[in-house]
């Protein structure tokens, strides 16, 4: 009975669909109207979604073009992104078998003797009694001497690399790098510091934000090398689970945990290149409202109201410039903001942050910063706040204006220089609403703050050569 | 399969520029319309019908890819990737505004009536499961055939009809339910 009816609806729909008048088809099927009709009713409502807007002449060229650029781009042999693959065929390019390697050794040795003698012949070559020291230094990790040296060396790099291209698949490879320092680290028994975690999402947030420069299929290219890579990397340093200390597990996890929404983010960047450029090399409206967007690096710019509940979980690859008012409980996790307006909020802000301008904090919220880069503090910070400060710190830190609770922007070094932190605490419980009296600053010259209520020309103006691992409460 | 999609696959697998381009420009409408017809937003949509043929791309790199029908191929991947849209857009807690409802040029009454009309019933069909959504929109929306929407979405022609006949009823329950909720 039922598929007989599945039957008939079919035939009456078919029937609608050929222009025929629903009356008509009902008048056909006279014990079926009362299931019939509602359906036909329900499927004649669909027409509602056959209009369909196109997108302007230019933009379907342009999706056109893409697409046969994206041709051109799977046709040609990809890039290989190891350092010692590109210097492998490089090498084998100027010196196609030249160096004859004795029978006796097995394949895979002979292989690897004639790259190292190449290697040794072209560094040599290159940098003379140096090119020990650089060949060295490549191999260095963070706890070694030569490792400014290794730095140094990638710098040059990375200069040299005049397209966004290039830049983006050093920032990546430089990231591969960095994971890997962190694992080989954790296998000797060594904590990852701070900086290496710095470095780390540095090449990352370079590596995104140069990709997003590229023309569509290069892009997508870049992204499907970072989905690799970073997946890789992220399950790597997640398998640290046993024989390592507390702190380099917490590290190791917080690296693979960054490393693996980031290489889920250049997924959805394959998937959604417009809204991946917009996000990392776009700016969103001024004014206006803004909506919660999470796992999403932006640029946003301009003025405007951020409402509601929300989680802001940025990847963020390029600055914000904020001057948005923000109310309700929000969740703000990221990279590089500016804060440059009013904040009334209940807001727990963690990881790295830039902030930057003069403003207005309100309400109780607990701000964890891990400084890992500059700190430029001009706020007003009213009621209860609890910051934690851990991490490294370089640049300039300027001034906070603290009032009541639990708040010290007073940081200030020399700028320029690095401040190696020592290895992070855990943050700090907030303190209840209208508590906290509570502080614990090592900064030598801070200015006590006043717990007594709002007074917003209270004006740090700190020094301290060592920012790391602070806590403020 | 037919010959032209034959001979065009065979060219596609030698990464043939000018293959390519006709897959594309025979298909691109025909899968921007079926993505927009969800999804609803232009942005979006072109999104996802450049990833449909970026995937397309990819799969022939692999040595993957169609290799019965070049048009259900692309009907589904365009499905999976409508899919995986949603499942992001679920994630976020609001939508985005629509600046662009009404256009000037119009009459912006009538538009904006349209709009929200298109609007509710695509807000409807993203309540229907994947497979009713397919269904629906091949069949309604593309004018497919029952055995050219069995192909695309590997049902037999039975099972499309009833995915067709819950769909509706479970799009008539949705959109009753959205017209009490309407303000007089």
């Amino acid at each position: 009975m039922k598929t007989d009816f599945t039957d008939a609806l079919d035939q009456a729909l078919n029937h609608l669909q050929t222009g025929e008048a629903s009356s008509k088809i009902l008048a056909a099927n006279p014990d079926l109207v009362e299931n019939l009709a509602p359906l036909l009713e329900t499927g004649a409502s669909l027409q509602a979604l056959r209009a369909v807007e196109m997108p302007s002449g230019q933009a379907l060229a342009a999706d056109r073009r893409d697409f046969l650029d994206e041709i051109s781009a799977f046709a040609s042999p990809p890039v290989p992104i190891s350092f010692v693959a590109r210097l492998k065929g490089w090498m084998d390019h100027f010196f196609p078998k030249q160096i004859p390697t004795p029978n006796v050794a097995p394949k895979e040795q002979r292989q690897m003797s004639a790259l190292l003698i190449k290697t040794v012949l072209v560094f040599g070559m290159i940098f003379g009694s140096a090119g020990g020291a650089a060949a060295m230094a490549a191999e260095s990790l963070p706890n070694s001497r030569l490792y400014p040296l290794k730095l140094a060396m990638e710098n040059a790099h990375l200069s040299m690399a005049d397209t966004p291209a290039k830049q983006a698949e050093l920032h990546l490879e430089l990231t591969q790098i960095r994971a890997q320092e962190m694992a080989e680290l954790a296998q000797q028994g060594n904590t990852p510091d701070a900086s290496t975690m710095t470095r780390l999402q540095h090449h990352l947030e370079q590596a995104f934000i140069q990709a997003a420069q590229t023309p569509e299929p290069v892009m997508a290219g870049l992204l499907l090398q970072a989905q690799t890579i970073l997946e890789t990397q992220a399950q790597n340093l997640g398998k640290f689970q046993e024989h390592i200390n507390e702190p380099t597990h917490t590290a190791l996890q917080k690296a693979s945990q960054l490393l693996h929404q980031a290489g889920q983010e250049a997924a959805e960047g394959i998937e959604a290149p417009k809204v991946f450029r917009a996000h990392h090399s776009g700016s969103h409206p001024s004014g206006g409202q803004h909506y919660p967007q999470p796992g999403y690096g932006s640029a946003i710019t301009g003025t405007g109201t951020i409402t509601g509940t929300g989680v802001y979980s940025h990847l963020h690859q390029n600055r914000h410039n904020w001057q948005h008012n923000i109310t309700g409980t929000q969740t703000i996790s990221g990279t590089n903001k500016q804060h440059q307006n009013q904040h009334h909020s209940r807001q727990t802000i963690s990881d790295t942050l830039i902030l930057t301008g003069t403003g207005t904090i309100t309400s109780a919220g607990i701000y964890s910063y891990q400084h890992q880069n500059q700190y430029h503090w001009q706020h007003n910070i009213t009621n209860t706040q609890s910051l934690t400060h851990t991490g490294a710190m370089s640049g300039t830190h300027d001034s906070g204006n603290c009032n009541n609770g639990n708040c010290n922007g007073n940081m200030q070094s020399g700028g320029g220089g690095e401040h190696h932190a020592s290895p992070p605490e855990a943050p700090s419980e907030p303190p209840a609403m209208g508590s906290g009296n509570n502080h614990n600053n090592d900064c030598q010259d801070c200015q006590a703050p006043d717990n007594t209520g709002s007074h917003p020309d209270n004006h740090h103006d700190d020094h301290h050569d060592n920012g790391g691992n602070k806590k403020h409460r | 399969m037919n010959d032209r999609d034959q001979i065009q696959l065979q060219q596609t697998r030698a990464f043939n520029r000018d293959a390519l381009a006709a897959i594309y420009d025979n298909y691109h409408q025909a899968i921007y319309r079926y993505i927009y017809r969800q999804v609803g937003e232009v942005d979006a949509t072109r999104d996802l019908t450049s990833a449909v043929f970026h995937r397309f791309l990819q799969a022939i790199k692999n040595g993957r890819g169609p290799n019965k029908s070049l048009k259900s191929w692309l009907y589904r991947t365009a499905h999976n990737l409508v899919i995986d849209h949603y499942r992001r857009q679920k994630h976020r807690q609001h939508a985005p505004l629509k600046e662009d409802l009404i256009d000037a040029n119009d009459n912006p009454v009538t538009l904006a009536e349209q709009r929200i009309s298109a609007d509710i019933v695509r807000a409807a069909l993203q309540h229907l499961t994947p497979d009713q959504r397919q269904v629906i929109t091949l069949k309604f929306l593309e004018g497919l055939s029952n055995q050219e929407v069995a192909e695309i979405t590997n049902k037999p022609i039975g099972a499309v009809k009833s995915l067709q006949h819950r769909a509706l009823a479970a799009l008539q329950r949705r959109l009753a339910s959205s017209e009490e909720r309407m303000p007089l």
